[in-house]
């Protein structure tokens, strides 16, 4: 697929996203809500046992801004593979001429582009002022944290894609997404950082794709990382990427093999 | 056959208006960001000041263009919308005020939409609304029995909906909006979609619906074969305003001695000048309908005329159907009642 | 009566036929649980590290999902079909219900009664159970009595909010997004005690948006938490009246809703 058709798509739905004002608008809060929970959660927190995780009251503010405005940034529609086998309509993707893999990350990238720039970068800017927080800035660390965050949105792409590509097996794939919403929930690094699960869990995170989703590009990029551990965090989100696509490979022969187009 | 005040009437409406605002999202991405702040409003008259009354035990097409205002009309007198103004009354009920009384005594089906419940077996679908319409169990039986005889229901009573072709879809709601006997039919685009065979099926078992228990039927379609075998009075709608309410038959008598000529020409073809006597009323590509207006005399030396003058390849005479009169209707090729010459120029 | 007959009938039905695909019921069954354990897991994490949440222990913040959970069990059981309700307008299935002489609103719950929230009541009632048993609740006929009131209290005010956001659709005609906040996110505020939010959070929790007294307030009540009375001591029995409030409203507002469709189309 050249870049001006991924272009085409991704600014297709860029487009598609733009044109419900209501959901816009109703989304911004939603972010803002959730940050309010969370600097409210760990505010109480590190009043009582500051310096949890290497976090400090401040820093770990900065923190929960941060991931919050990367998972916003990072809205992904992981509905469409999944209705389009269940309406038959996946027949007509399959037919075009480009990669089905990369039509899809175009759709999402002009999705999480237009969230991205309506919504993640302003309620990140906006909450940086409101909260007071200081995130220190260096031209070593921005370009890490950037590389590190273009790895962890093909990280979840990924993992949506993969989720999405269920829906050739089962049709009913929202229980599925229900688990993976848990899990990224859970483990992913927007609600807490993997510092604080008990250092028994961690080899076991380490096992899993999800920490370097939202949690390796916002340590990153707040400076909660040193130097060498970023450099140790990208080569592991790399390693993941690597993963992650060879699986999409895979999956995807496996699900065109058995296509069978549901409904008509 | 116009609506005359005070009348016996099933159905009837007085004035109907019913307009839309429709927010408009700006062209292209730079429109689009503009839209999130600010809308652009228009208005949609959908329909604007129809009258009619049915009475009952009439079978009636309601015809028209797409976004001629059919189906806002059914939605008004099916309760499921309130006119911006004028009245409607179904049974003496006006539908949008009692909505549940109105519903009790009316049928609706919406062609491009089903009425059962997706994922459960059809027979499932029927059992709820026997129970939301209050059917004795009994009653319910004996119109079950008769809607699948009538409309060959057998074998789809277990299947899931979603699993219906769209030809047994359209049967099953079909018998779906007549679980509780209503004695007025809604018909919206029915036959959409079917092939000849399930039209058919549909149609003889409309036609025993209309004749045997007398229930009155409204049927919007796009397919004049529904209009000219099933309903005896037509009215046509166009850009919301009716601009014609009579017997089908009549319309046909407004052209009794047309002959319609279906041309098929070698190239295509804008006019026929040098064939004055022969009207084109439609043109679809390479075919051509002419009108030919005159006695029957006439007929033979127009079509010699036009086989030596153009490049005909094959060519049939023909009784004016319904759908071409339709048609030079919506076309404004022949304006009611009578008919002017052509108006609109070749293109 | 006729009528509560016809909506059991209904209710029935749609249990049956939600039953007719076993495994994806199971299936739905296990992934509910599963999100839910997640989030506990969130709180477990929190716990295991911190010990206590702004004063509230670990069996006082179970007892606060317990409730929280189980409210949410019956509302989602009742309301379940409302969360996609703007796609039933978007796609006419809603205008069916307005030719039928039974309420819309029956309908449209009693259509779609969604049996896989016993995970909600498991889970809540374990909850309740683990957190009362391990925060030492001091039972007492007056607390005994009521509870079912907080339950049903706590149930009403989540359907209203349910009801109220669902019918913004018919103005909106999309309203996913505030569904999704409603429903969903507002959840996230409840995990925790409301007295960690500043004083705007805790006034818009409170009385614009109340779901604190679903679970925070009563909880207050029966763990008898005197030291940290937010507003007014008497909140902490007010989640019945407060349901029954904001049910009518939302009715109400349900209403209005109907009938601005009816004249607007969208
Ligand atoms: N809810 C609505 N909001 C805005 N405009 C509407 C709405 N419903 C219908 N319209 C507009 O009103 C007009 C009439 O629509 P209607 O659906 O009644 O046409 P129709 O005759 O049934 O057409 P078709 O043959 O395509 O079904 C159209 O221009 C349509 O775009
Ligand atoms: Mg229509």
């Amino acid at each position: 697929m050249n870049l001006a058709v991924f272009g085409k798509f991704a600014a297709v739905s860029f487009q598609k996203e733009i044109t419900y004002r209501f959901d816009y608008f109703m989304a911004v809060l939603n972010g803002f809500l959730y940050i309010f929970v969370f600097t409210a959660l760990w505010r109480a927190l590190y009043a009582q046992g500051a310096g949890a995780g290497g976090f400090s009251a401040a820093g770990i503010t900065a923190y929960a801004i941060m991931a919050m405005a990367i998972r916003i940034s990072f809205s992904m529609d992981d509905t469409t593979i999944a209705i389009k086998v269940r309406d038959g309509s996946i027949a007509t993707d399959l037919i075009r001429p480009v990669s089905f893999f990369m039509m899809n990350m175009a759709q999402c990238a002009g999705f999480s582009a237009f969230h991205t720039l309506a919504r993640g970068v302003p309620i990140l800017i906006f909450s940086i002022f409101l909260f007071k927080v200081d995130i220190p800035f260096t031209a070593r660390g921005t370009a890490l944290g950037l590389l590190s965050l273009v790895m962890g949105y093909l990280i979840l792409f990924m993992l949506n894609y993969l989720f999405g590509l269920i829906a050739f097996w089962i049709i009913e794939v929202f229980p599925f997404q229900l688990m993976k919403y848990g899990l990224l929930n859970l483990l992913g690094g927007s609600v807490i950082p993997v510092d604080l699960f008990p250092a028994s869990m961690k080899p076991f995170l380490a096992l899993l794709p999800f920490q370097h989703i939202f949690y390796t590009p916002a340590a990153i990029l707040i400076g909660h990382a040193t130097p060498e551990r970023a450099l140790v965090m990208l080569t592991e989100q790399a390693a993941w990427v690597g993963i992650m696509g060879a699986a999409s490979l895979l999956f995807w022969n496996a699900a065109k093999s058995r296509l069978v187009i549901q409904g008509g | 056959m116009r609506y005359h005040l005070g009348m016996a009437y099933t159905i009837e409406a007085q004035n109907l208006v019913k307009t839309f605002t429709v927010n408009e999202s700006g062209k292209g991405l730079l429109g689009a960001v503009k839209a999130l702040f600010s809308t652009k409003k228009r208005i949609v008259h959908a329909v604007e000041n129809v009258s009619f009354g049915i009475r009952q035990g009439e079978f009636v097409g309601y015809v028209g263009e797409n976004g001629a205002g059919k189906s806002t009309t059914i939605k008004i007198l099916t309760g499921i919308l309130v006119p911006t103004g004028g009245v409607a009354r179904v049974n003496g009920v006006v539908p949008y005020e009692n909505r549940r009384d109105n519903s009790k005594n009316i049928g609706v089906v919406f062609g491009q939409r089903t009425q059962l419940w997706w994922d459960l077996p059809v027979r499932e679908s029927f059992e709820i609304l026997r129970v939301i319409y209050r059917v004795s169990k009994g009653d319910f039986d004996a119109m079950m029995a008769r809607l699948t005889k009538g409309l060959g229901l057998d074998g789809l009573m277990e299947m899931p909906v979603r699993k219906l072709s769209l030809g047994q879809r359209m049967r099953c709601d079909i018998a779906a909006s007549l679980v509780h006997r209503p004695t007025v039919l809604f018909l919206d685009e029915p036959t959409i979609g079917l092939d000849v065979l399930a039209k058919e099926n549909i149609r003889s078992f409309l036609r025993e619906l209309n004749g045997k228990d007398g229930t009155t039927i409204i049927l919007t379609t796009h397919d004049m074969n529904d209009i000219e075998q099933l309903c005896k009075r037509l009215i046509i709608l166009d850009k919301g305003r009716v601009i014609h309410d009579g017997p089908t038959e009549e319309l046909k008598k407004r052209f009794p001695h047309d002959k319609i000529i279906e041309v098929d020409f070698e190239s295509e073809l804008a006019s026929l000048p040098l064939v004055p006597e022969l009207e084109p009323i439609r043109r679809e590509g390479k075919k051509m309908w002419l009108r030919h207006a005159h006695d029957s005399s006439g007929l033979a030396l127009a079509i010699g005329k036009l086989a030596s003058l153009y490049p005909v390849k094959d060519l049939s005479v023909r009784e004016p159907s319904v759908e071409i009169i339709i048609r030079s209707i919506y076309e404004k090729t022949a304006a009611l009642p009578g008919y002017a010459p052509v108006e609109k120029a070749a293109k | 009566m006729e009528t509560l007959k016809i909506y059991a009938t209904l209710a029935l039905l749609s249990v049956r036929a939600r039953m007719e695909y076993k495994a994806s019921f199971l299936l739905f069954l296990v992934a509910i649980f599963f999100f839910y354990l997640a989030q506990l897991g969130l709180l477990i994490v929190v716990l295991a590290r911190f010990k206590e949440i702004h004063g509230w222990r670990t069996g006082e913040i179970a007892f606060l999902f317990g409730l929280a959970t189980f409210s949410q069990g019956f509302t989602t059981l009742f309301f379940n079909a409302l969360v996609n309700f703007d796609q039933m307008l978007i796609q006419g299935e809603f205008d069916r219900t307005l030719v039928r002489p039974l309420s819309p609103l029956g309908q449209v719950v009693f259509s779609r009664f969604e049996a896989s929230t016993v995970a909600h009541f498991f889970l809540g009632t374990a909850a309740l159970y683990y957190g009362a048993k391990y925060s030492g609740i001091e039972w007492s006929l007056k607390k005994d009595l009521f509870l079912p009131f907080v339950i049903v209290g706590g149930v009403m005010i989540q359907s209203a909010t349910r009801l109220a956001v669902s019918a913004v659709a018919f103005w909106t005609l999309r309203n996913s997004s505030l569904v999704h906040i409603v429903v969903f996110s507002s959840r996230e505020f409840i995990l925790y005690p409301v007295s960690i939010y500043n004083h705007g959070v805790q006034f818009f929790l409170t009385f614009l948006f109340p779901i604190a007294f679903v679970n925070f307030y009563p909880a207050q009540y029966f763990l008898d938490k005197t030291g940290e009375n937010l507003f007014h001591p008497a909140l902490q029995m007010a989640t019945p009246l407060v349901g029954a409030i904001l049910f009518a409203l939302s009715l109400y507002v349900w209403k209005r809703g109907i009938g601005h469709y009816q004249s607007s189309g969208s």
